[in-house]
């Protein structure tokens, strides 16, 4: 299967698009109190981050399925210019606990940085070498073309599993529904501020919200670091779509389409390395929102569909209507920002001189800012839930990083949607 | 048994209710606060109008200096109190403030009538009063930034200052609004002459003859 890139549009449709949304956010924030709308965002956040929380709370005592038969399994891992990782990656797959010798293919896209040379000398793997980059996809249909085993573990070049989390995964297969089944993704040896903080996001989006998804059979990702699959139906559905820029989400959709459910072991720890700068960050960010985009424009049909259950009615449209509010709840703290950056402005203009003007007291905060607390007092409840979910104990030196996620990064989240949604707008190119 | 949605719309119902009873007691007491404090202003003019009183009983103009003190304190603290009214009105989600502003409108009219005629009592040692329109509501981006002038030149002139909103539904100022052709806000009115838009420290220092 192959991904259809649209053309780019032209920049003068691009811009009066653009201007056409911004007429729209100006005409509901003129119409709308902010108070209100922050409210209401709230309301929606609290809504749903409930339904999310009491369905962990029903569920969190269902023990994990025990394995009657242990089935054959591929590593795959496909490498491009991943020298740095894929040593250590390497070791980790080496060591994955498993009943049944299972075996390694490694896919070289064509990489330049001496990585092809050291991975010759390995031994104990299958090594397919490609003489044209082709991108992740491709490489893994290779594979999974070749491979031998009944499941197929697709592990990214910078990603170590845990000893045990190939063994806790596979018995999840018992079941004939289940197409494909992930972990808990966790950040590796974090060291930059943004590193510590995505460690924190990782427990609550890969911890808590993939389990409740789960538990609603309402997963729809799997995610690229390691996911495990049946590899023939994999086969049968066409393989990875070649192109993609979420190819994992897509697979994961396409999963969902054909009536298959994708489970989540969060005992299973899979660490994967994540961007240490802003700008890898962002990156990488508008590429998965944007991927999550195209392919909700694909999968439309599943949205409000009652046939996919849990994920046609609540789980797939909330989350975009989830992505749109926090970009309506961001362009408007950024409109009243340039209000009182403007106020400012005059108040220099008048002054002639560095002076600051605070246009509102800190202590007079706006009343609706209160109901916030709510929202955080149920979110200080989900990260607590997530550290037990990654069987972590919440330290002094955690609440920095717990803060730091709590209150600023949510912005940056914002940020980044409604990046994705204008780049993908103008059907600008995509950035790896 | 009961749907998850059902559960988390309940609690979320519950969680609803309890925020908006958390941000209706912070407006309550933002506005008892603030009716307190107008309370302050309508004795203060009260004891203006007692200072009057007493000099047109007994024709003794040795009480200026006092008088003088006296107004341009209250005044001060008057015109403060409009930016914390508009404050706490920009703050507010569902407390009403029609009443407050009444009342505050009210007292304010009367401490700067009290002052004029005064001014006429004293001749010489009051200084002139400057009114500053404002605007009730979100529709005056630029007023925060008029008010932080004005209190420049209030402590460099040691002028009064008596804010008015110009969207008043109170029928005098109303009539000063129409008297000072009051069409845009922020607007300040200084030595009779009308200076519409945001106005810096120096134009309005030149319209009362401050240097």
């Amino acid at each position: 299967m192959a991904f259809t890139r649209k053309e780019a549009r032209d920049p003068l449709v691009s811009a009066l698009l653009l201007g056409a949304i911004a007429l729209i956010l100006y005409a509901i924030f003129s119409a709308i109190s902010y108070y209100w709308l922050f409210i209401l965002i709230n309301v929606a956040l609290l809504y749903s981050t409930t339904v999310f929380l009491i369905t962990y709370w029903e569920t969190k005592d269902e023990r994990p399925p025990v394995a009657t038969r242990w089935p054959s399994v591929s590593v795959i891992i496909p490498s491009y210019n991943s020298g740095r990782t894929i040593r250590e990656c390497l070791e980790a797959v080496k060591r994955l606990e498993y009943p049944k010798k299972f075996e390694i293919i490694i896919v070289d896209d064509a990489s330049t940085d001496g990585s092809l040379e050291w991975l010759r000398t390995q031994k104990g793997i299958t090594l397919l070498e490609r003489k044209k980059n082709a991108g992740k996809a491709a490489a893994l249909n290779q594979a999974l073309a070749i491979a031998k085993g009944e499941i197929a573990a697709c592990i990214d070049s910078d990603t170590f599993p845990a000893p045990d989390s190939l063994k806790l995964m596979v018995p999840y297969f018992e079941s004939g529904k289940v197409g494909a089944v992930c972990g808990l993704v966790r950040v590796h040896k974090p060291h930059s501020i943004l590193q510590h903080v995505q460690e924190i996001e990782y427990y609550v989006a890969f911890g808590f919200f993939h389990r409740s998804q789960a538990a609603l059979d309402s997963m729809f990702v799997t995610p690229g670091p390691m996911s495990l699959y049946r590899r023939k139906l994999i086969l049968e559905l066409g393989g990875y779509e070649d192109g993609n820029i979420t190819e994992d989400m897509e697979i994961a959709l396409r999963l969902k389409n054909a009536g298959y459910s994708i489970v989540c072991s969060t005992d299973a720890h899979i660490y994967t390395e994540v961007p240490s700068s802003f700008g890898h960050w962002i990156r990488q960010r508008v590429r998965w929102y944007r991927g999550k985009i195209i392919n909700g424009l694909r999968y439309k049909h599943m949205l409000f569909n009652f046939n996919f259950g849990h994920f046609g009615k609540f789980v797939f449209p909330f989350s975009f209507f989830i992505e749109l509010m926090s970009i309506i709840a961001f362009s408007f703290i950024i409109y009243l920002n340039a209000l009182n950056v403007s106020n400012s402005l005059s108040w220099l203009s008048v002054n002639m001189v560095p002076s600051v003007y605070f246009p509102t007291s800190p202590l007079a905060i706006q009343s609706s800012s209160y109901f916030l607390f709510l929202s955080l007092c149920l979110w200080a409840v989900i990260v607590y839930v997530s550290f037990g979910i990654a069987k972590e104990r919440i330290r002094l030196s955690h609440l920095p990083k717990i803060a730091g996620f709590m209150f600023l990064y949510s912005f940056l989240i914002s940020f980044a949607y409604l990046l994705s949604y204008v780049k993908e707008l103008n059907r600008s190119s995509y950035q790896w | 048994m009961v749907s998850v949605y059902v559960k988390a719309a309940i609690a979320t119902f519950l969680v609803f209710l309890l925020g908006m009873f958390m941000v209706r007691s912070i407006d309550e007491q933002r506005i008892a606060g603030l009716n307190s404090e107008v309370e302050k202003v309508s004795m203060d003019a009260e004891s203006a109008r007692l200072f009057l009183l007493y000099m047109q009983l007994e024709g003794d103009s040795d009480i200026c200096p006092a008088l003088l003190a006296y107004t341009g304190k209250q005044a001060a603290r008057t015109f403060e109190l409009a930016s914390s009214l508009q404050e706490a009105e920009r703050n507010n989600v569902l407390g009403s403030y029609s009443e407050v502003h009444r009342h505050y409108d009210l007292a304010n009219l009367e401490l700067y009538l009290y002052y004029e005629q005064a001014r006429k009592k004293c001749p010489g040692s009051l200084q002139q009063s400057v009114l500053y329109f404002y605007e009730i509501g979100d529709g005056c981006t630029q007023c925060g930034v008029q008010e932080a002038v004005l209190n420049k030149v209030r402590d460099d002139c040691g002028v009064r200052i008596f804010a008015f909103p110009s969207n008043s539904d109170e029928a005098m100022v109303n009539a000063l609004v129409s008297k000072y052709g009051i069409k845009q806000t922020p607007s300040v009115v200084a030595a009779n002459s009308t200076l519409p838009g945001l106005q810096d420290a120096d134009s309005v220092k030149r319209a009362i003859g401050c240097s």
